[in-house]
């Protein structure tokens, strides 16, 4: 599937963060009251990191999909009490993060249903567009990604594509500080050495 | 920084700032150093792209299910029984001082217990003259008094949620 015309896209919005954080916070308190067409706003800035964090650790564009969906439609309910304690994509992405975990260990519970049922049966619903495809950077890169554990691909998804800081990091997942900066640095290590290899 | 295992450590802290002039100094005389610096800063370019976009339509279909599902007005409202909201409301605080200072103030008391007396001869003459009087006439109207406010305070709280609700 192709992406939506991008309208309000995560690399705008870091083109000019203070307009956008104005916008943003504009558009949570209109949604807040009920207005459809700046939720419409907030799903349109934040769809992308929301499904690019949900595919990483899912590893699955139609579970990805719905764990992103349902993100949303769980912050537009719970959008009254959002008290802009923490940043709203912060907010956002531990719903996110929430949701893709849960359904990451039901498909490893299925997938151990199904390996004990069909032994070395290969599951196409596990396969992702990254390991469908071969030979571009992005593609190589989700490959490296995918021997990380979730919590390290939630982590580097976050901090690199997401944006935040290892503080922010450590909020929206509720781990400690240095536990983020472990799995960043085992991470990393571990992708630069595949990484080096993979190299055309 | 004079090692490459204290360079590779530098990179998988994410190349830290205030260690970057030295980490340059050690890799400008280190050839593998300088590859695996140059590896990853490949790397983290890669890591800040999209790993892929939304798929076409997808914030209509996000739009489509919000529109089924309840209001988030709706949904927000506390899961209490209205009688704890309306107990919260400061117009039933107000009700019950006032009319706690009404019932236990002698005068106050005494008008009430008349009228109560006059109302239950008007419409039940066949009831007993002293009922009011006895002390359980008195607790009967007290315990009465008190639901009447509880209920009327039930139907105020709710009829402000309606117009509160219609405002929005």
């Amino acid at each position: 599937m192709k992406p939506d015309a991008p309208l309000a896209r995560s690399k705008d919005a870091r083109a000019a963060p203070a307009a956008t954080a104005e916008l943003e916070a504009a558009w949570i308190e209109r949604a807040r009251s009920g207005d459809g067409d700046a939720l419409r706003s907030l799903v349109d800035l934040h769809r992308d990191r929301a499904y690019g964090l949900a595919l990483r650790v899912v590893r699955s564009a139609v579970d990805a999909e719905e764990v992103a969906q349902d993100a949303f439609v769980r912050a537009w309910r719970a959008l009254p009490r959002f008290r802009g304690e923490s940043a709203f994509a912060t907010w956002l992405y531990r719903i996110v993060l929430r949701l893709a975990f849960d359904r990451a260990a039901r498909m490893r519970a299925r997938r151990a249903r199904e390996a004990r049922l069909e032994a070395h049966e290969f599951s196409p619903e596990m396969a992702t567009a990254a390991e469908a495809g071969a030979g571009d950077a992005g593609e190589r890169l989700e490959r490296l990604i995918a021997d990380l554990s979730e919590m390290q691909r939630a982590v580097v998804t976050l901090y690199y594509y997401g944006d935040r800081s290892v503080e922010d990091v450590a909020r929206t997942l509720g781990i400690p500080e240095n536990t983020v900066k472990t799995h960043l640095s085992r991470a990393r290590a571990a992708l630069r050495a595949g990484w080096k290899d993979e190299e055309p | 920084m004079t090692d490459c295992n204290t360079f590779v450590s530098w990179l998988d802290q994410g190349s830290p700032d205030p260690e970057r002039a030295a980490a340059a100094a050690h890799a400008a005389g280190c050839a593998s150093c300088a590859e695996r610096w140059r590896v990853d800063r490949s790397l983290e370019r890669a890591l800040r792209a999209a790993p892929e976009a939304a798929p076409v339509g997808f914030t209509d279909r996000v739009m489509a299910r919000v529109g089924r599902g309840p209001s988030p007005l709706a949904t927000a409202a506390p899961a209490m029984p209205w009688w704890i909201r309306a107990a919260m409301e400061p117009v039933t605080a107000l009700a019950l001082v006032a009319s706690g200072a009404l019932a236990w103030s002698s005068h106050g008391w005494a008008a009430l217990v008349t009228a109560g007396h006059t109302l239950l001869h008007l419409h039940a003459p066949w009831l007993p003259s002293s009922l009011a009087l006895t002390a359980t006439g008195t607790l009967g109207l007290q315990v009465a008094a008190a639901s009447l406010l509880a209920l009327s305070s039930g139907a105020l709280y709710r009829a402000v949620g309606r117009l509160a609700a219609r405002g929005h």
